[in-house]
């Protein structure tokens, strides 16, 4: 237990007291908790329990009223939501969010973008420089196409993709961005069982063999307590509950969160 | 969304190079297959077929509209026309000087363009190309710009020894131009940043979440846009050895852009097509039957719309 003790002392990502107001309304109170390194961490909590809000303050979309989110220390709320990405954080959408247009390849090239360095210029001389670099993230990503099994479909543009498919494309893409951390919000939306089962064992996978962590917002209870370490629970934008799915399950509050407010 | 559509090169590398090398043979043996008048109408619809490509970089991977390129190919063609009213200044050096003073002016417009999105930056950039020809006039810019009357301008000549005419030359000078330019956007739009601007185009804010800074992505492209069509106009200053302020009226900018969907949006290869068709269509329309040209050139396009919803270009992708 020594080492899951050094890891405690040093979180990953840390939210402390965040708070979102829209207008007069607390759309987050006093958000607090750690997500340490390796770990499968799920948000969950009822429809406006203010999950997709939390997620956006980490993907710099809305800026908190008050708060902190540290990440290695660092405190995230001073950059860009462009800078996010050089950060270590990627993100997959709510609503599979592609690029139509482009092939898959290109599409998960797209990943490497912060992780690139050559100038348009260099790239419209076609500078040795910019070449070599282009070619080294095409092999780079050649492992991630593999391992997500999107080889015959890389070449196909992403319009013309089924869902599933769109939705392992976007997946792809923010493995290339070389995450730390990687964000999934409702990634089981508009899956059926099997699809569901196979996410799971991706999201695992993803952790165990490419050592990312990863925050799993999602309505899908089985999912989160089948694949998560730990749950937040979310009700009416303040955290009611954190710990072991095994406990947030008996948990009465959570219980009571999720059958309604007059229930036991 | 058809608008937008990229189309994307699919050919296998042999066949593309077949194709490439017999444009090449044939584009080199135009001006000494063709009389005079009709090399001079070449060179035309290079110099069309660079501004289309400009725009297209513009509105086929950026995603943004312009009506008004026909301003910054106006801008281009004076700059140009004003370092070679002497005739002492090289030309060459003209029309990139040209280039880069679009290249600012495209960024100087890019940034308010940030703020307006679709139809509503079509109206602001049409506002530009109304504009132009007023400005263009104005007193207080006779000096420069020669006011109503325009700017004459010496037609390269052929360097000595080289046994061409003055047009022949300058379709080769184009030519060449456009050949670079060529290069060069496609090196542009096969890396990094051609990925940006389509990521813009396709979804902002994702495209934000992979790292992409967008309001930069966007003036870059103007940027870009507008001085390769500012090149172009520089190019078409040399070509007719006159500049005049009602040669870039609002028309042009609606040919360029006419040009650009009849090419095919997002396909690079496809504005010389679409040069082709602006630079001929109203004469063949008018040899059809006089009178009703404007109709026979919009039932064309209509029927272009129907049976290429991607543009002729669109036709030789799937």
């Amino acid at each position: 237990m020594h080492s899951a003790k050094r890891i405690e002392s040093s979180p990953l990502l840390s939210v402390k007291d965040v708070c979102v107001a829209f207008g007069g309304l607390n759309a987050l109170r006093d958000i607090s908790f750690d997500l340490h390194r390796g770990e499968i961490l799920g948000l969950i909590g009822p429809n406006g329990a203010g999950k997709t809000t939390l997620f956006n303050c980490l993907s710099r979309l809305y800026s908190p009223k008050s708060g902190e989110i540290r990440l290695l220390g660092e405190n995230l709320l001073a950059f860009r939501r462009d800078q996010i990405a050089g950060r270590g954080i990627g993100r997959t959408f709510q609503n599979i969010a592609c690029f139509g247009s482009m092939t898959v390849r290109q599409n998960i090239l797209t990943g490497c973008h912060s992780h690139m360095r050559s100038s348009s210029l260099a790239q419209a001389l076609r500078l040795p420089s910019a070449l070599a670099e282009e070619r080294r993230f095409r092999e780079e990503i050649e492992e991630v196409i593999e391992w997500l099994d999107l080889r015959k479909d890389a070449e196909r543009l992403v319009d013309d993709l089924p869902f599933g498919t769109r939705k392992r494309v976007e997946f792809a893409r923010a493995l290339a961005m070389r995450p730390k951390i990687i964000l999934l919000d409702e990634p089981a939306a508009g899956l059926n069982h099997e699809e569901v089962m196979a996410l799971g064992d991706l999201i695992r996978r993803t952790r165990d063999e490419r050592g990312i962590t990863v925050l799993l917002v999602e309505h899908h209870m089985s999912l989160v307590m089948s694949v998560s370490d730990r749950v937040v629970v979310l009700n009416f934008g303040e955290k009611i509950a954190e710990g072991a799915p095994a406990q947030i399950q008996k948990d009465p509050e959570v219980i009571r969160a999720y059958l309604g407010g007059h229930a036991a | 969304m058809a608008l937008t559509d990229t189309i994307h090169t699919q050919a296998p590398p042999t066949l593309k190079a077949i194709i490439g090398g017999l444009i090449a043979v044939a584009a080199i043996a135009v001006p000494f297959l063709l009389d005079g008048f009709q090399v001079f109408q070449a060179t035309q619809v290079l110099v069309l077929a660079i501004a289309i490509m400009g725009l297209n970089l513009l509105t086929g991977f950026s995603g943004q509209f312009s009506l008004g390129h026909g301003a910054f190919f106006a801008a281009g063609a004076y700059v140009t026309a004003f370092f070679l009213t002497d005739g002492s200044f090289p030309y060459v050096g003209a029309v990139l000087i040209g280039g880069v003073v679009c290249f600012i002016l495209g960024l100087a417009f890019g940034f308010p363009a940030l703020k307006l999105d679709g139809i509503y930056l079509a109206l602001a950039t049409f506002s530009l190309a109304v504009a132009m020809p007023q400005i263009l006039k104005l007193s207080i810019l006779t000096e420069w710009t020669g006011g109503v009357g325009g700017l004459v301008l010496m037609k390269p000549e052929a360097p000595q020894g080289i046994p061409l005419d003055a047009d022949q030359w300058l379709y080769f000078v184009v030519l060449a131009f456009a050949a670079v330019l060529y290069c060069l956007v496609t090196g542009l739009i096969s890396g990094r940043t051609g990925r940006a601007f389509l990521a813009v185009k396709d979804n902002p804010l994702a495209a934000e979440a992979m790292g992409i800074r967008v309001t930069n992505v966007k003036v870059l492209a103007f940027g870009y846009s507008a001085m390769i069509t500012g090149v172009a106009g520089g190019l078409s200053a040399l070509v007719t050895a006159y500049v005049a302020p009602d040669s870039f009226t609002l028309f042009l900018s609606v040919n360029i852009l006419v040009g650009l969907v009849v090419g095919g949006v997002g396909f690079i290869p496809g504005a010389i097509i679409g040069a082709i068709f602006v630079h001929f269509m109203p004469t063949a329309a008018d040899s059809v039957y006089q009178g009703l040209q404007g109709v026979i050139y919009g039932i064309v396009l209509i029927a272009i719309m129907l049976l290429a919803p991607k543009g002729i270009g669109g036709l030789f992708r799937r």
